[in-house]
C-alpha cells in the first residue's frame, strides 16, 4: 500500500506492516549554522523538519520496526522522521557525530532555520500560515504563528496569504528579531509572542491571481496562493536594510526596518515581461545596496 | 485559556447538533412526504434557514466528506479546535504550546472567533423561538410531527 510518504507492506494479510522509506526525497530549504562543526538545516516533503552535524551522516534504516497497523500519511506534530540519504552511504568525515535532531515543529513544507545567536533555537515555516520556535533546551516546538491558521481556505478568503512554503529569515544585527512573510512582512522580537506588520502588501494584488485552486478536488493549502512575499533577505552588511521579493515579480527594501519601503522593481536588470518568482534574495557582502536575487519563472 | 475554547467549544457544538437534529428530522419527512410539492418546498425552505446558521459555525465542506477537501475557509468550530492546538498539546502540524502562556496573537484570534460565535446566537435563537415555533405549527395543520431539537432516535 502506498501513500504520500513512501509504502506500507504486509505479508500477514494486515496484521502487521513493515514501512518502506524510499531513498529520495524533495527537501525545500537548506540552512546552516555557526557551530563547529556547522549544523545543517532542513525539511522535507511528506516528512519533516529536521538538523544535524555535517560531519555526521544523517542515516536511516530502510526499513522501518513492523507496526500493527497502516500509517495514515501525514505525521503528528512536526512531521515523522528525516529520510535518509543526502551524504552518500554514510560515509562522514571524522567519523560518527551526533545524531541528527527530528521533528523541530513546522512541517514537510516551510523553512527551517536556526538561531545564529543561540543555535539551540529553530524557527520553522509550515503551510496554512503555521510557525514555530524550536528550542532544543527544552525539547519542545511552540506555535506562534501571527495569525489564525489559513488552511483549507481560498487565498481571497483569509486575512493574510501564506503561502505552502513562508519565507522566514533572522536579523543578522539581531538574532531576537525574526521576520515572516505573508503578503506584507511580519517581525517579532520577543520569540514569536507578539508580532508585528512592518510592511504593506508587496505584491501587484492582482485579483486574476488570489484565486481558489480549481481542478477536480480544491486544493488550497497554499502551494497556489499567488501575490504573496516569497523571500525576504535582512541585510548582514546594513543594519536596519531588509529586502523582500514576491512570487509576482516585485522586489522592494526598506531601509529603516520597515518604515518605508522602496519598490525597485523596476531597476532589475534583467527583467522580462514575465512575472518571475523571486525565491531568494542574497546580499553582496561588499556593497550593501547590491543584491542577487535568484529567479524561478 | 484552555477552558474558554473548550466552552465556546462547547456552546459551538450544543447550536450546531441541535440543528442537525432537526435538519435529519426533515431529511425523513422529504422521504415520507415525497411526491407532495408544497410540503416538499416547506421542508426545504426550512432546512436552508437552518443551515445558513449552521454554516456560520461550520464550514460546509466539513459536513460532505473526510477525504482530502481542501477547498473552503474555517468557520467558528473548526477555528477554536485550530486554536486549541495552538495554545494545547497540539494538533496535526500545529506544534503547540501548553508549556507557555498563550501568544498575544491567540489571545486576539480567540477575540476574533468569539465575535462570531456571539453574533451566531442571536441568529440561532431567534430561529428557535420564531421560525421554529412558526414551522410546527404548518406542520401540526397538516398532520406532521413538528421538529424537535431533541434527539428522540
Amino acid at each position: 500500500m502506498t501513500d504520500d510518504a513512501g509504502m506500507q507492506i504486509t505479508t500477514t494479510h494486515g496484521q502487521s506492516w513493515a514501512r518502506v522509506r524510499l531513498p529520495i526525497g524533495q527537501m525545500y530549504h537548506v540552512a546552516v549554522d555557526n557551530q563547529i562543526p556547522y549544523y545543517i538545516y532542513s525539511n522535507m516533503q511528506d516528512d519533516g523538519t529536521m538538523r544535524g552535524p555535517s560531519n555526521a551522516p544523517e542515516s536511516q534504516p530502510n526499513n522501518a520496526a513492523p507496526s500493527t497497523g497502516p500509517g495514515t500519511g501525514r505525521g503528528g506534530p512536526g512531521g515523522g522522521r528525516g529520510g535518509f540519504g543526502g551524504f552518500g552511504s554514510g560515509g562522514g568525515r571524522g567519523g560518527a557525530g551526533p545524531p541528527w535532531d527530528h521533528a523541530l515543529g513546522g512541517c514537510e513544507s516551510g523553512f527551517t532555520i536556526p538561531d545564529h545567536g543561540n543555535p539551540d533555537i529553530v524557527w520553522s515555516s509550515c503551510y496554512g500560515n503555521k510557525l514555530t520556535r524550536y528550542d532544543a533546551n527544552q525539547g519542545t516546538a511552540r506555535s506562534v504563528a501571527p495569525w489564525m491558521i489559513s488552511l483549507d481556505s481560498p487565498p481571497g478568503d483569509a486575512k493574510y496569504r501564506c503561502h505552502w512554503t513562508a519565507p522566514l529569515a533572522v536579523d543578522p544585527f539581531d538574532h531576537n528579531t525574526v521576520y515572516y512573510g505573508c503578503q506584507v512582512v511580519f517581525a517579532t522580537n520577543d520569540g514569536g509572542q507578539s508580532w508585528k506588520v512592518i510592511s504593506p502588501d508587496l505584491s501587484r494584488q492582482d485579483p486574476s491571481r488570489i484565486m481558489p485552486s480549481g481542478g477536480m478536488v480544491g486544493d488550497n493549502l497554499g502551494q497556489f496562493y499567488g501575490e504573496v512575499v516569497f523571500a525576504i533577505a535582512p541585510s548582514p552588511v546594513q543594519k536596519g536594510l531588509i529586502w523582500a521579493g514576491t512570487n509576482d515579480g516585485k522586489v522592494w527594501y526598506t531601509r529603516d526596518g520597515g518604515g518605508r519601503w522602496n519598490d525597485v522593481t523596476r531597476n532589475i536588470s534583467g527583467q522580462s515581461r514575465i512575472r518571475r518568482s523571486y525565491r531568494a534574495i542574497r546580499i553582496s557582502s561588499r556593497r550593501p545596496r547590491c543584491r542577487f536575487a535568484l529567479l524561478r519563472t | 485559556m484552555q477552558i474558554r475554547i473548550t466552552e465556546d467549544l462547547n456552546a459551538t457544538s450544543d447550536m450546531v447538533n441541535q440543528l442537525e437534529i432537526m435538519r435529519r428530522q426533515i431529511e425523513d419527512q422529504l422521504k415520507a412526504q415525497k411526491g407532495k410539492s408544497d410540503v416538499d418546498k416547506m421542508l426545504r425552505d426550512m432546512d436552508t434557514k437552518l443551515q445558513n446558521v449552521e454554516f456560520k459555525l461550520l464550514e460546509k465542506s466539513s459536513t460532505l466528506s473526510d477525504d482530502k477537501y481542501f477547498v473552503q475557509a474555517y468557520k467558528v468550530y473548526s477555528n477554536l479546535i485550530w486554536l486549541n492546538g495552538a495554545v494545547g498539546t497540539g494538533a496535526g502540524d500545529e506544534a503547540g504550546g501548553a508549556d507557555y502562556r498563550p501568544t498575544d496573537t491567540q489571545v486576539a484570534v480567540l477575540e476574533t472567533i468569539e465575535k462570531d460565535l456571539d453574533a451566531a446566537p442571536t441568529e440561532y435563537q431567534a430561529l428557535m423561538r420564531t421560525d421554529v415555533p412558526a414551522f410546527n405549527k404548518t406542520m401540526e395543520v397538516k398532520g406532521m410531527p413538528p421538529l424537535s431539537s431533541v434527539d428522540s432516535r
